[in-house]
């Protein structure tokens, strides 16, 4: 089949190829009886971006529920640490005599009486205790004051006693200055520590006017029990020892896990409703620890190391609520394990 | 829509130009496969319809073309693969009348294009008769320009062997 032909008959053929007239009425019949058409819209997000965006979303909620999770967690945990310690130290002052010559950690205090080191990391929860220990107080102290006081030689003239007779405690007026005599070291931390603005200095709120303090022992000593034997007063009268160991929260610097056994507490509270505003624990090891209850932010603890000169100075300010002038050797005596 | 004037899609007047536009290049395309008029104005009635059920607008009239002829092809080799044409034989072997008698030669021609290779035969007719461009048929048929160059002269070269004097390209549009 061989023929001549150019591509115009190939055309021409294809034009004369008749196309029914009826396809066209037709075809438009049936296309406009057709179910209406519903024009798909074009999609602004593309599924891409569609599951895209959903993976993000589910991601943020899923970080944000996280976060939530850790945060109350978190909360959680700080508040059943606040109440182990408050029990604790409950136990404690209810419980029998405290050992106080036992350390829990040896040689942590360098020359100037600043607790520095390798310390392990305790919970701080831990760090405020009081140790059984019956078998000090009777031995080492007898319960007659007379021997101690025959035994006893004057550590200090600083403080002046006066005899109480009515109840047989002591009052003390001390004459040590309620500034405390801070080393260098301790200043250079200080500054960096407690500097922090809008920082209200600790214990600087305490309205002595309406406050009650009332100072436990942790140690026995002759009459003075552990943690029985407590002191309590009007703020007023406090007002010294409270100031100066707000002056030593202002100037030593903290430090941070650390176990100690306290000698003296001290409880700031109102006096009226009995809210307690502070707790004070003077430790052994040269560091107090100062707990601020507040309705705000909960408790706060801070944990000071204090110099040795003026932890000396606190601990007489506060063993003269509870003995003599004379007793006061025997006391660091008992302190200090001698 | 692809375009501000264009007639918005799914209208009555979108069916008319579509029908007015495409219809005939539709069912001659179809034509070159089932080789049946009446076959190919179903076919092109069955795209016009599947046109309508797409729901979406084109983003351009090219892609409108493009999308309108594959379906053709599509729908013309479902067509010939369907049990029922197998199984027939189709009336303009004994009877074609839809073709003029009078004008032999040029059916011949129009045989020669029709006996090519599928794959021939579809660019030959859409370069030849519809006048589009390799892109554009590269486009319909899905192929790349090269390939669609490369069918075209070797369907010209088949086209050649058959005929006497060769198949003269004056008359052809770019």
């Amino acid at each position: 089949m061989k023929m001549s032909k150019s591509i115009k008959d190939y055309k021409d053929a294809m034009d004369s190829i008749k196309i029914s007239d009826s396809f066209y009425k037709r075809t438009e019949s049936l296309l406009t009886e057709l179910p209406e058409v519903k024009i798909e819209k074009k999609p602004v997000l593309s599924s891409r971006h569609l599951t895209a965006f959903i993976s993000a979303a589910a991601a943020c909620l899923m970080l944000v529920f996280g976060a939530r999770f850790v945060i109350d967690r978190r909360t959680q945990e700080i508040e059943t640490v606040t109440g182990i310690t408050e029990i604790t130290i409950e136990t404690n002052e209810e419980t029998s005599p405290p050992l106080i010559d036992s350390f829990e950690e040896d040689a942590l205090v360098n020359d100037a009486g600043v607790v520095v080191g390798d310390m392990p990391p305790i919970p701080e929860e831990e760090s405020v205790e009081c140790d059984d220990a019956a078998d000090l107080d009777g031995g080492v102290f007898p319960d007659s004051e007379g021997e101690f006081d025959e035994e006893a030689p004057v550590a200090q003239a600083n403080p002046t006693v006066a005899q109480d007779s009515g109840e047989g405690k002591k009052e003390t007026q001390p004459v040590a200055s309620t500034t405390p005599a801070v080393t260098t070291t301790s200043q250079t931390g200080t500054s960096e520590n407690h500097k922090k603005e809008n920082e209200v200095p600790l214990l600087s709120d305490v309205n002595y006017d309406y406050v009650t303090v009332e100072i436990t022992p942790y140690f026995n000593m002759g009459s003075i029990k552990s943690g029985e034997d407590s002191v309590k007063k009007k703020g007023s009268d406090c007002k010294d020892i409270i100031e100066y160991i707000s002056g030593l929260a202002q100037n030593s610097h903290k430090i941070s896990n650390y176990s100690f056994k306290s000698i003296f507490s001290i409880q700031i509270a109102d006096e009226n409703i009995g809210l307690t505003f502070y707790s004070i624990y003077v430790t052994d090891l040269n560091a107090i620890v100062i707990t601020r209850h507040d309705d705000i932010n909960g408790q706060e603890r801070f944990t000071f190391g204090v110099n040795a000169e003026d932890y000396e100075n606190l601990k007489h300010l506060l063993f003269l609520q509870f003995g003599s002038e004379e007793d006061y050797e025997l006391f660091k005596n008992l302190i200090s394990g001698k | 829509m692809y375009s501000e004037n264009a007639v918005s899609y799914g209208t009555d007047g979108y069916i008319q130009y579509v029908l007015d536009t495409y219809s005939q290049t539709i069912i001659r395309l179809c034509y070159t496969y089932v080789h049946n008029i009446c076959d190919a104005e179903d076919i092109a009635q069955d795209v016009m319809v599947t046109l309508l059920k797409r729901g979406k607008p084109f983003d351009s009239p090219e892609h409108e073309k493009a999308w309108l002829l594959r379906t053709a092809i599509n729908k013309s080799k479902n067509h010939l693969k369907s049990g029922w044409i197998k199984r027939t034989v189709p009336l303009n072997e004994t009877d074609n009348s839809e073709i003029d008698n009078s004008m032999d030669e040029k059916n011949q021609v129009m045989e020669a294009v029709l006996s090519l290779p599928e794959k021939y035969r579809t660019v030959i007719h859409l370069f030849y008769y519809n006048g589009y461009s390799i892109k554009e048929i590269s486009a319909i048929v899905g192929k790349k320009p090269a390939t669609v160059g490369t069918l075209l002269a070797r369907g010209r070269g088949l086209l050649k062997e058959m005929m006497i004097g060769g198949f003269d390209e004056d008359e052809q549009v770019d």
